[in-house]
């Protein structure tokens, strides 16, 4: 990463997350400017579902599976209300993810061909870095996971929320 | 009828006397007061326009809808998640309706330091504004529990708070203000000043984006829009010819779309001087269940470590915070089995939030694509600042009742509880911990005073360097503001359309 690598990415607090455009991203776009709506391939699709599953893993018996609550369908349509260039670093980070302890941290394998607790390792590492871009990048993808699974409500149950007042007890 | 650009493909021009950019508390009461002061208004807003009917109080619908971004607005270095509206209404839409007057010492400060004149009217403004706002006080019994334990909490260690006002009336308490107001009592701009505006002649035109105002020496004003279509992608351009401007975009858009369109330079001071009221969230875990994503959420404040007479430049305001599950999700700490260890007590959970009134501040230019490069540097002494009040936080928190308190560092995530005390909080910052901070209150990137060199409008939001193309909204403020800004920033637009109907024999050119 030889040029300024920004990424922003935060709590939404009442926050969400936070990511721009990485500096050698996508070509730039206008401000506003959207992507098509079919957002991640196959791979990215697969990485997105197995850094989903750590990030929101309860251990609860009978919690509904990352993809029993659509919560990759719903990153990639929240994805297709973006810009085209903070969906492009979306894109890249996740190969970054993946990639990153076949490389760096010598497993030779990619982040999801890992065994649960060798990806709960890696996470860990991101969160835990000195370099405060991986911790960044850490909780962008993090917040993207959780936004894509606890806004499902056969999750609500596990958190004893019981949902929007509307229709029912207003 | 608001006109959804979504619905009108292809090129379009339109003439009008006043063209409004952005719809929220500045823009909306701008056009609305020209409109009704019969002057012939076009308001141009870059969101979409959503009624009640479309605010399912769902985080994953509203949140995409509603906030610019998705929420994922941030300083360039990820320290600070900014949100901001976007669509009719702007950040009123979801605000969370706590209603301040400019504080008495800010607005001398402003006098003094910026030499902004004639106070008088913002006093004028803001009792005209309160009332198109339906401002009135909070009920007692409208406290939901979050909000009775943290002034139980508060009273307990001496310290000074007050039940809020609001503009909320009727209010149905359901609890997703954030979310937009599925019942229409919440009084933000889309129900008051925009109706107002609409009824007296203005034309509104939602899914507009204004990228660029051309201004013709001694002539007309030519503003520059693209059409976006339900997905947000551009399928139309409009133009709109008027004699005056009121750019109302907000603090961080207003000096992207002025730097764009070659205005508002001269002084050097366009997008710097940005101040963001910072915040840290503590959340904790009462033993009781709370349930506080119902009820008002921000009822109440404790005001007892601010004192802008004493000192009008710094000072933190503890407010009560709480939310759904997503929303809450995002300030815990960590991610799998950890994280939803502390998530599975959401109904017994309500936090506190620390807003630092910040002497600190930052800039915005265009980045890639012209998206907004926001940088801030928090100083030391506002760091401390507000470590001291996360310090207030807990102690409250332990005071109204919570078993313990988190403190979320990312690296080192603190849950303390009352036998601990707070000093754990110094040993970490002291090894530089890392905390995400957030911001609802963008300000000051295009401040107000007489001082051409140091400003870059004058006392009614004109630009120093361009005649007949005003600023109203938070980007004005000179300083920071130190409360809640809706009203502030509401009765801006308001004294700006006002000094623009008196001068409008000048102004029309
Ligand atoms: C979550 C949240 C909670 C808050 N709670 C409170 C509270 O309790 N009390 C309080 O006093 N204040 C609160 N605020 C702040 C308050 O809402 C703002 O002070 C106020 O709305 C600012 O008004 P504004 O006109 O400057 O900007 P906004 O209200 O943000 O409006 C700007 C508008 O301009 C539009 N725009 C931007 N760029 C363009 C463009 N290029 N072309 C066309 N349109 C454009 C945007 O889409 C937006 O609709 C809160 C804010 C947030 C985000």
């Amino acid at each position: 990463m030889n040029r300024r690598t920004f990424l922003r990415l935060g709590t939404f607090g009442p926050a969400l997350l936070a990511l721009e455009g990485l500096a050698f991203g996508p070509p730039p776009a206008r401000a506003g400017d959207r992507p098509e709506p079919e957002m991640l391939d196959a791979g990215l699709r697969e990485i997105l579902g197995a850094v989903t599953e750590r990030m929101v893993d309860t251990g609860e018996p009978g919690a509904p599976s990352v993809s029993d609550t659509g919560a990759i369908e719903r990153i990639e349509q929240l994805l297709a209300g973006l810009d085209r260039e903070v969906v492009g670093s979306v894109k890249l980070l996740l190969r970054v993810v993946d990639l990153w302890p076949a490389v760096m941290e010598l497993r030779f394998r990619r982040f999801r061909s890992l065994s649960d607790a060798e990806k709960d390792e890696s996470l860990e590492g991101w969160l835990t870095s000195r370099i405060a871009l991986r911790r960044q990048i850490f909780f962008g993808l993090r917040n993207l996971a959780q936004y894509g699974y606890w806004t499902d409500g056969s999750t609500w149950p596990l958190v004893g929320y019981p949902g929007p007042m509307i229709g029912s007890r207003v | 009828m608001i006109e959804a650009g979504r619905d009108h493909p292809g090129t379009r021009a339109l003439r009008s006397e006043v063209c409004v950019i952005g719809s929220g508390a500045g823009g909306a009461v701008a056009a609305a007061v020209l409109a009704e002061g019969g002057r012939d208004v076009v308001l141009l807003e870059q969101g979409g326009h959503y009624t009640a009917a479309d605010f399912n109080q769902r985080e994953d619908s509203m949140i995409p809808l509603l906030f610019e971004d998705a929420g994922m607005r941030a300083t360039e270095d990820g320290s600070i998640v900014i949100l901001q509206g976007r669509g009719i209404g702007g950040s009123t839409t979801h605000n969370l309706c706590y209603c301040f007057r400019t504080p008495e010492p800010i607005l001398r400060r402003w006098e003094q330091e910026h030499g902004v004149r004639d106070l008088a009217s913002f006093e004028e403004s803001f009792e005209r504004v309160e009332a198109g706002l339906h401002v009135q006080q909070i009920q007692e019994e409208e406290l939901n529990a979050l909000n009775v334990a943290i002034r139980r909490g508060a009273e307990h260690l001496g310290y000074h708070g007050l039940v809020a006002r609001h503009n909320r009336v009727g209010c149905v308490r359901s609890g997703f203000c954030l979310l937009g107001c599925a019942y229409d009592v919440k009084k933000s701009m889309r129900v008051t000043y925009i109706p107002r505006a609409n009824n007296a002649g203005a034309r509104i035109l939602a899914d507009c984006r204004v990228d660029r105002i051309e201004v013709h020496p001694g002539g007309h004003r030519l503003v520059h829009a693209t059409v976006l279509d339900r997905a947000g992608r551009p399928h139309g351009e409009l133009t709109v010819e008027a004699a005056v401007v009121v750019c109302s975009a907000g603090a961080i858009m207003s000096p992207l779309l002025l730097a764009a369109s070659g205005l508002g330079g001269a002084s050097g001071q366009l997008g710097r001087n940005l101040h963001l009221h910072p915040s840290i969230i503590a959340p904790a875990v009462f033993q009781e269940p709370l349930h506080a994503y119902y009820g008002i959420p921000q009822a109440y404040y404790i005001d007892e470590f601010i004192d802008l007479e004493r000192d009008p430049r710094s000072g933190i305001i503890l407010m009560p915070i709480s939310g759904p599950p997503f929303l809450t999700a995002t300030n815990l700490p960590g991610f799998g089995r950890k994280h939803f260890e502390h998530l599975r007590h959401l109904s017994h959970m309500g936090g506190l939030l620390a807003l630092l009134h910040d002497q600190s501040s930052g800039e915005v230019e265009a980045g890639r694509g012209g998206r907004p490069r926001i940088r801030y540097r928090l100083e030391p002494d506002d760091r401390r600042r507000l470590i001291e009040g996360l310090k207030h936080c807990v102690e409250v928190l332990w005071a109204a009742g919570a078993e313990r308190v988190l403190v979320p560092y990312h690296d080192e995530p603190l849950v303390l509880r009352p036998q601990d005390g707070v000093s754990e909080i110094d040993r970490v910052e002291a090894r530089g911990g890392e905390l995400t901070l957030n911001s609802t209150h963008p300000q000051s990137t295009c401040r107000m005073g007489e001082d051409r060199s140091r400003s870059v409008v004058n006392s009614y939001g004109e630009l120093h360097d361009t005649p007949a193309v005003f600023v109203a909204d938070m980007s004005v403020f000179p300083t920071s503001l130190g409360a809640p800004p809706q009203i502030t920033t509401a009765s801006l637009g308001d004294r700006t359309a006002r000094h623009v109907l008196d001068r409008w024999p000048e102004l029309r050119g």
